[in-house]
């Protein structure tokens, strides 16, 4: 499989764990709200002796510089290739500037791949799959962590079972599913069939096991339903955690290549990385300009949205319980 | 010439296939021998498609190797104009071959396919295996196709068990590129080297001409390449993948000397490296000197270079060993079986009429593939590209001494990438060639235990 994209998902998901560590944090607060008291003497263990701490801080100020140059230098090198002419590309020793703006990459990339069609496939799907997951995603996990049903356990090693089942295994089955339901060449067959939450339910789950008990009970007492407690209580403390699963599953389904390929067949509902495909060239001559060209086009509008998706992020990182 | 066809050891019975593809290797243009390959049933028999209205729309689905798409919706268009009741529909259905049939055979579980279907030498035959394509020589008959005129060699290689499963459409054989101007400038004669043995004496004054971190040649690497373009050394040295009847031979002295060429290629004499990517594209870049490279690309290549250098073509050096050295490649167009019937009429219009001489040589002219009919070749169209691009006919004139590929490769579902990964062992990881093929029989017996014999 040939994924032009493929190189974004590594880039953004390293470009959360950066800015994770350039709040002095480590990952594993990543997805897990740890109460406050918790969480400081965690750090106090960890930290020692002041003089160490100094060596704690300068080893995480140098990760996070190499870090961002990871994720920074293939993203730079992507951008600059776009705008260098066949000569630049292949220039021994490298170029790193083009000699010139060859601008042409874009509009050629553009002139060959149907990029309205496919931006529209892609935002309609990405944005759908991620409102689906988080909502099932939460609710679920609160049914397991708060509702005192028969069988709640054996629900919850139900779901961590199902993340063990690759996607390639059920591929046909829901192809087949898909098939049969009609929705082949739709954006239902596109989203429905991945909108499993078994990761989700598992990973907000934890957040939400972290949650004092003392807050559910005095929402309790209080007589709150229990959609107001998992809208107006529950979801705010887990934000970080919330906000990570629907980044995770924004990137993902944004760069997601084989489901798409195999459920639809006509350009009109195929997705970015699908229209990528039609400036690489299975046999002859590639034209990186136009790819790399395209691979911009692909970057580029996921960006803004990654920086709010942060902010959240960073934010909901130094909320949570006050006291 | 390999005379003796492994198909005719699978199915000795057919008598008159095996003579079909005598003739069809030996390149004689016996207008008479493809004809003789209808089905061995009761003449008289009525066809079963004889009077079946063909269906108003079909799809059709390709990869576009070589960026051909706008070449093959030129060709749907010249059939719509001539065929209006027929409405054919192109549908991309991956980015390579391999794409093609993960695609297909999703399809095929949930019995939602396409009516035409490229399928590349190492694929179609595993849909045979599960009997998932059509039989095609009824309907070849009902829309009254001239089956005489395509190659032979071509046609013969979607033959199996007395039956034609494919119409031969992108179909190429690997190619020796070279750059003419560092040719020129190193002192070597304008032509690709007979042998390896020859081109290993030219390596030096390349080496010096291109400079340093660049190379005198640039291997293949990936499925789908360089287990196919391996054929090349590993017949000039006498060897096989395996036998006819799937037999598998790399535990030979001759295989393995084959590998520990390759492998030295890159790290002993170290005048060829492995490509990153795409050799063309490394060729085209004027990073390395020579390449053997699909003719499929041909096109590409010639834009590709237009005002930087020259690019000649030649025959694939011969190794030790006499014979052919040169493999044929590339996909052909299949109908599956769940089709219903109107729709398998529909197709085989489109099949004949976008491998017609003149719809192939349109498109051999402006990608690359050869034209797989006879009487394209002598046509005006071609007479024309080959006389303004020369390297256009490399192809065809080499296609006489092709051999049909090894069982191995292309009859094992699977076997090409598992080739595939030893090759790259034995040249990214200098791993021994010995070690590398017995990994791979290993995993190849077992297929061909499973998958194979029970479907021929």
């Amino acid at each position: 499989v040939t994924i032009d994209a493929t190189p974004v998902v590594v880039d953004l998901n390293i470009d959360l764990t950066a800015h994770e560590a350039s709040d002095g944090r480590t990952t594993d607060t990543r997805f897990v709200a740890r109460k406050p008291s918790e969480k400081s003497s965690r750090r106090r263990a960890r930290s020692g002796p002041a003089g160490s701490r100094w060596g704690v801080e300068g080893f995480a100020q140098l990760a996070v510089f190499a870090v961002a140059a990871l994720v920074l230098i293939p993203l730079a090198w992507t951008i600059l290739g776009s705008l260098k002419d066949r000569n630049d590309l292949y220039s021994r020793p490298l170029k790193v500037l083009p000699s010139h703006l060859e601008t042409t990459n874009y509009s050629r990339a553009w002139d060959q791949v149907p990029f309205p069609t496919v931006y529209l496939n892609s935002i309609v799907t990405t944005l759908a799959s991620t409102v689906i997951k988080v909502i099932l995603g939460s609710t679920t996990a609160f049914a397991l962590v708060f509702l005192n049903f028969p069988g709640r356990r054996m629900a919850f090693w139900f779901v961590v079972a199902s993340l063990m089942v690759p996607f390639e295994v059920v591929l046909i089955p829901n192809f087949v599913t898909v098939s049969e339901l009609g929705w082949l060449d739709t954006w239902f067959g596109i989203v429905i069939p991945n909108a499993g939450v078994a990761f989700g339910a598992f990973l907000l789950h934890q957040s939400f096991l972290s949650i004092p008990k003392e807050v559910i009970e005095a929402a309790d007492l209080d007589g709150v339903s229990r959609v107001r407690l998992l809208t107006r209580v529950v979801a705010p403390m887990s934000r970080p955690a919330i906000t990570a699963f629907a980044l995770i599953t924004a990137v993902t389904k944004w760069n997601e290549y084989l489901w798409p390929r195999i459920v639809t067949s006509k350009i009109g509902s195929a997705t970015l990385p699908l229209g990528l495909t039609l400036l690489r060239d299975s046999e002859g001559a590639n034209e990186w300009g136009p790819i790399l060209a395209g691979t911009v086009l692909v970057v580029v509008p996921i960006l803004p949205f990654l920086v709010f998706a942060q902010k959240r992020l960073v934010s909901g990182l130094s909320g949570g319980v006050k006291g | 010439m390999n005379d003796f066809s492994r198909r005719d050891f699978l199915f000795g019975a057919a008598a008159t296939t095996a003579a079909t593809i005598g003739l069809g290797l030996t390149g004689g243009g016996a207008a008479s021998a493809a004809s003789s390959k209808k089905p061995a049933k009761n003449p008289s028999a009525k066809n079963k498609y004889s009077g079946v209205k063909a269906a108003s729309q079909i799809t059709f689905w390709s990869s576009h190797p070589a960026k051909s798409k706008p070449i093959e919706e030129e060709l749907i268009r010249r059939f719509n104009a001539a065929n209006p009741d027929i409405k054919v529909v192109l549908q991309t259905a991956g980015a390579n071959y391999a794409e093609i049939a993960q695609k297909f055979n999703a399809g095929l579980a949930a019995k939602s396919v396409p009516d035409v279907v490229m399928l590349s030498d190492v694929w179609w035959f595993k849909f045979y295996l599960n009997r998932s394509i059509t039989p095609l020589d009824e309907l070849f008959a009902n829309e009254k196709v001239d089956v005489a005129d395509y190659n032979k060699t071509l046609l013969a290689d979607y033959q199996f068990a007395g039956q034609q499963w494919a119409v031969p459409f992108n179909r190429s054989t690997p190619l020796f590129y070279y750059n003419k101007s560092l040719w020129s400038a190193a002192g070597l004669p304008d032509r690709a080297p007979e042998t390896w043995a020859e081109f290993e004496t030219w390596t030096p004054k390349l080496q010096e001409k291109i400079g340093g971190g660049k190379f005198p040649f640039t291997l293949v690497k990936g499925d789908s390449y360089i287990a196919w373009t391996f054929q090349n050394l590993l017949w000039g040295q006498g060897g096989a993948y395996s036998t006819n009847d799937f037999k598998l031979t790399l535990d030979t002295s001759e295989a393995i000397a084959a590998g520990q060429f390759l492998r030295e290629q890159v790290s002993v004499k170290k005048y060829a490296n492995v490509t990153s990517n795409s050799e063309t594209d490394d060729f085209l870049g004027g990073l390395t000197a020579s390449v053997v490279s699909s003719t499929g690309g041909l096109s590409g290549v010639l834009s590709g270079a237009k005002g930087k250098f020259e690019v000649g073509t030649g025959f694939l050096p011969k190794g030790p060993k006499s014979g052919s050295v040169c493999p044929t490649g590339g996909a052909g167009l299949a109908i599956p079986a769940l089709v219903p019937a109107d729709r398998k009429v529909a197709a085989m219009r489109f099949l004949n009429f976008i491998t017609s001489p003149e719809s192939t040589a349109y498109y051999s002219a402006n990608v690359g593939y050869m034209p797989v009919r006879t009487s394209a070749i002598e046509g005006a169209t071609m007479t024309q590209v080959y006389k303004d691009k020369p390297q256009f006919r490399t192809a065809v004139d080499q296609l006489p001494k092709t051999r049909s590929q090894d069982t191995a490769r292309v009859f094992v579902p699977g076997g090409d990438a598992i080739l595939g990964k030893a090759l790259e062992a034995m040249v990214l990881s200098n791993s021994d060639p010995k070690a590398a093929w017995a990994t791979a029989a290993d995993q190849l017996q077992k297929i061909i235990e499973t998958d194979v014999k029970p479907g021929l």
